[in-house]
């Protein structure tokens, strides 16, 4: 652990001090990711401004690490001209050391919806690959026991994982008092 | 890289910024906030949070700027020794009604003393 982390988790402990460092915190890191992402995707605080329908002042005004007067309104708008989404959650103080230490520029950036990484097809095996794959190793089970493979004949007669199975009719009275 | 931060010491040889921080009775929640611009120009340097710093004030001098309950300023400046490793804050200073209770001359006073004797600045301490 850091000489910052060691310290500030018994500094955060005194209710006071840990709202100031927390809000102070706060603006820095909304301020700096702003500028960070805007950066990333090579514009220009002009260019921010139009895409969310503001000034270049008013932009310059939120990349200030001291300012605190921005609201959820403005910072979805910011989120939609960066490609990004929102996120607002409530966390611990026992979280913060490490949020300041990880603290930096590639911390900071955010891909674009379209070039997500989390965003982009799977490619893995397709269902008749998947259930010859799992045909074969049923059958190397069943061999050695010499029983009929339930299992595997169940796999055969499952139908699409898209179509629903219709529920058999239910005896009456089954949800009678 | 992280950044080093020192403060500089009077002729007793205490931290300037921790006696003012003491001096002038700074409420926990300013010095929470004076702390967290202090670590964050550790961590991520001078030029990645937007507007930490303000300046150079006069010569070499810069100011940190805090919005808390009341308006501290302490200067600082780079080096003076390695440029590109270290900040030395040199005086402690609070801004009301758009004036400095300190001269940024004051400041710069500090950094000669301190490039004339290097012995004159201890390792920063958390307040």
């Amino acid at each position: 652990m850091s000489d910052i982390s060691s310290s500030l988790r018994s500094e955060l402990r005194d209710p006071e001090y840990s709202e100031g460092y927390a809000e102070s915190f706060l603006n820095s890191y909304i301020a700096t990711q702003i500028k960070v992402i805007r950066e990333q995707r090579g514009m220009k605080q002009s260019d921010l401004a139009k895409a969310v329908g503001t000034t270049q002042t008013a932009i310059s005004r939120i990349e200030n690490v001291n300012y605190s007067g921005w609201n959820t309104r403005t910072l979805k708008k910011l989120a939609r001209a960066l490609r990004v989404r929102l996120r607002i959650s409530f966390e611990t103080f026992g979280t913060l050391p490490e949020e300041v230490e990880s603290f930096g520029r590639e911390s900071l950036q955010r891909a674009a919806r379209e070039d997500d990484p989390g965003l982009e097809e799977r490619i893995g095996p397709s269902r008749e690959e998947s259930i010859d794959e799992n045909l074969a190793m049923a059958a190397s089970v069943g061999a050695g026991a010499g029983a009929p493979n339930r299992w595997a004949d169940n796999l055969l007669t499952m139908p699409p994982f898209n179509q629903t199975v219709p529920i058999p009719p239910q005896p009456e009275g089954l949800n009678a008092p | 890289m992280p950044w080093n931060l020192f403060d500089f010491t009077s002729e007793r040889g205490d931290s300037v910024i921790a006696e003012w921080v003491t001096e002038e009775k700074l409420s926990r929640r300013d010095v929470g906030q004076l702390n967290q611009k202090l670590d964050m120009l550790r961590v991520a340097g001078p030029t990645l949070p937007p507007k930490l710093l303000a300046g150079p004030i006069h010569k070499h001098v810069y100011k940190l700027i805090i919005h808390g309950d009341r308006m501290l300023r302490p200067f600082l400046c780079k080096g003076p020794f390695s440029m590109e490793t270290e900040y030395t804050l040199l005086l402690g200073a609070i801004e009301a009604n758009s004036k400095l209770d300190r001269s940024p001359s004051e400041g710069e006073a500090n950094r000669e003393i301190l490039i004339g004797n290097p012995k004159r600045r201890c390792s920063h301490e958390r307040y």
